[in-house]
């Protein structure tokens, strides 16, 4: 996971796409393939990573579901990003919020504004709960177990107080520097994360007593001690299609979900989005493989390598706890929790000062800092509770899923909707605040998705694909009803300006 | 300056590799290389901001 969301509002002043916000980006301000290597590979690699990986473990994957699954999840998150979000965002070069606001009014963007802000806060507040999972090691407090949902001790709630107080402020204040500083120990983390899966590669070879003399060796030890396929009970049970729509979905707020528009909005070429398998394969890749092998000695110094051990500690309540802070420092001593530290910091500070943007534009008279302090208390508040981190992979394909249907929208809006006759850019055109088909297509899309987790027993891991289709199919249908609708009214002043707007704005589509 | 720094940067990010991999092939104990680590965790960080994300100074002079 990443906090790799960009320009959340208009005065974002270091995400890629600080500017141009009501404009498409002009020729002299695309940049290079080299700028989108960079960005995609240092922000993927993230403090959520820290969790993800262990939690994949407790989900019992076998060593060819974990390692096939991720290697097909990220290429199909890759081509989602490539065949997706870059043609539109550089035909339209238009930010997000700008293209959904022409689509679908202002109203929907802040809606859509508030719905990001709050996904924003709880990805926020696990990113600060592993932070203070480092700092508990170094003061020595009780720190929570894979069952606490509430927080456990006192010592845990003013160590997350401090954290993210710290995290707030920095946002609130120095988002300049802190994106520096990300940028700065973005090659030295993602090293320290490689280093964390050398010296637990290490491990299992001490413990097992193995002679690896060569790749086929190694991936018996990966089958028979590292992942084992024993799942946790309580835990999500992980399969192949599990960890390939897990990956693939991990980020679809950015793929699927279009959010990156605004980042590939500034590429050159559409194929620049390639430059996203960087971030993939370090940070959804690497990163998560490395944190997992970390937890997965716990467990298996633990005995904890067959159903029946697995069964008998669960019960017992046994089961090691997936804290990055103590698996860190455990590898890679100081240096592991720092690294722990950083992460969390790095790439919580953005996602807070974005999730304030997004509640800025909702309540665009209270000041940014004001607002960006009440999200940095919320975030904390959310952080205090271990359970949030602990269900981190459900969390994860939630947030993608909420806002999927608004991806599903624009793409069709896009290439669809005038092969059908129907205007693109409605609630511009119409002068619309909210459109209904938007709205009708969001809303009925998750409520479907939703009551399918609920009731017909399919989880939620799964439904965002069907989801994509029936959110896609309702606003056609939508769309067609309102526009019809709508066209014996004012017909001739609305094709006169649906073609003036397609032909600034899009030139290339047809 | 900024080359030797450059350098020296570089030289810390092949350490951060190095190092476990030392204690992978059982060269390098495993304190040795949790402080070889934090050392070089220290070098990076001091000498890393004085180069990375600032412009050269040809093109500050250009400019």
């Amino acid at each position: 996971m990443s906090d790799m969301t960009p320009d959340t509002a208009d005065n974002d002043p270091t995400a890629v796409g600080g500017e141009y916000e009501r404009q498409p980006v002009p020729e002299r301000s695309r940049l290079g393939f080299k700028n989108f290597i960079g960005m995609y590979a240092g922000e993927h690699t993230a403090g959520t990573e820290l969790m993800i990986g262990p939690l994949f473990v407790l989900a019992g994957v076998s060593a060819f579901d974990v390692v096939v699954g991720l290697i097909v999840g990220n290429a199909l998150a890759v081509l989602s990003w490539m065949l997706l979000t870059a043609p539109i965002g550089t035909r339209a070069r238009l930010t997000l919020y700008y293209q959904l606001e022409k689509i679908a009014g202002r109203h929907t963007v802040i809606l859509y504004n508030l719905a990001n802000g709050l996904a924003f806060c709880f990805l926020a507040g696990a990113m600060i709960t592993v932070s203070a999972t480092a700092v508990g090691v170094w003061f020595g407090f009780p720190l929570p177990t894979l069952a606490d949902l509430a927080p456990n001790s006192l010592g845990w709630v003013l160590a997350v107080l401090v954290v993210g107080a710290v995290i707030t402020i920095v946002a609130a204040y120095g988002y300049r520097f802190v994106s520096w500083f990300a940028n700065i120990a973005a090659p030295w983390m993602v090293l320290i994360f490689l280093g964390f899966g050398i010296v637990s590669l290490k491990w299992f070879i001490d413990a097992t007593g193995t002679e690896v003399g060569s790749a086929g060796d190694l991936w018996a030890l990966a089958e028979t001690a590292i992942w084992t396929g024993v799942h946790v009970p309580g835990q999500p049970d992980f399969t192949l299609w599990h960890v390939i729509f897990f990956a693939w979905f991990a980020n679809m707020a950015m793929h699927v979900g279009m959010a990156d528009l605004s980042v590939l909005r500034f590429a050159r070429k559409s194929w620049y989005s390639i430059a996203s398998a960087a971030g993939m394969y370090v940070g959804h890749f690497m990163a998560w493989l490395a944190a997992s092998m970390l937890f997965a000695f716990q467990m298996y110094q633990a005995g904890l390598t067959s159903e029946s051990a697995v069964v008998s500690a669960a019960r017992a309540g046994n089961i090691p706890n997936p804290l990055p802070g103590p698996l860190a420092d455990q590898a890679l001593g100081v240096a592991g929790l720092i690294c722990v530290i950083i992460a969390g910091w790095t790439t919580a500070n953005p996602t807070i000062y974005r999730a304030g943007l997004a509640f800025q534009a909702i309540v665009p008279h209270v000041s940014r800092f004001r607002v960006t302090i009440g999200t940095g208390l919320l975030t904390t508040f959310v952080a205090m509770f271990p359970g949030v981190a602990m269900q981190l992979l459900g969390f994860v394909a939630l947030y993608g899923l909420l806002l999927m249907p608004i991806g599903a929208v624009i793409f069709i809006d896009y290439w669809v909707l005038p092969k059908l006759g129907l205007t693109r850019f409605y609630a511009e055109q119409a002068g619309h605040t909210l459109t209904m088909p938007v709205l009708g297509a969001w809303l009925i899309t998750l409520a479907i998705c939703l009551g399918l987790v609920q009731f017909a027993d399919i989880e939620i891991f799964f439904v965002a694909l069907p989801g994509w289709f029936i959110a896609a199919l309702l606003f056609i249908a939508l769309s067609f009803l309102a526009q019809k609708r709508q066209a014996p009214h004012d017909a001739s002043a609305l094709g006169t300006t649906a073609s003036a707007t397609t032909s600034t704005t899009s030139s290339k589509v047809e | 300056m900024r080359l030797i720094l450059q350098i020296v940067s570089l030289a810390m990010l092949v350490l951060t590799v190095l190092f476990p991999m030392l204690y992978l092939f059982g060269v390098m104990g495993e304190v040795a290389m949790k402080w070889s680590l934090l050392i070089v965790t220290v070098v990076w960080f001091l000498a890393t901001p004085f180069w990375m994300g600032r412009e050269k100074p040809a093109n500050r002079q250009a400019s």
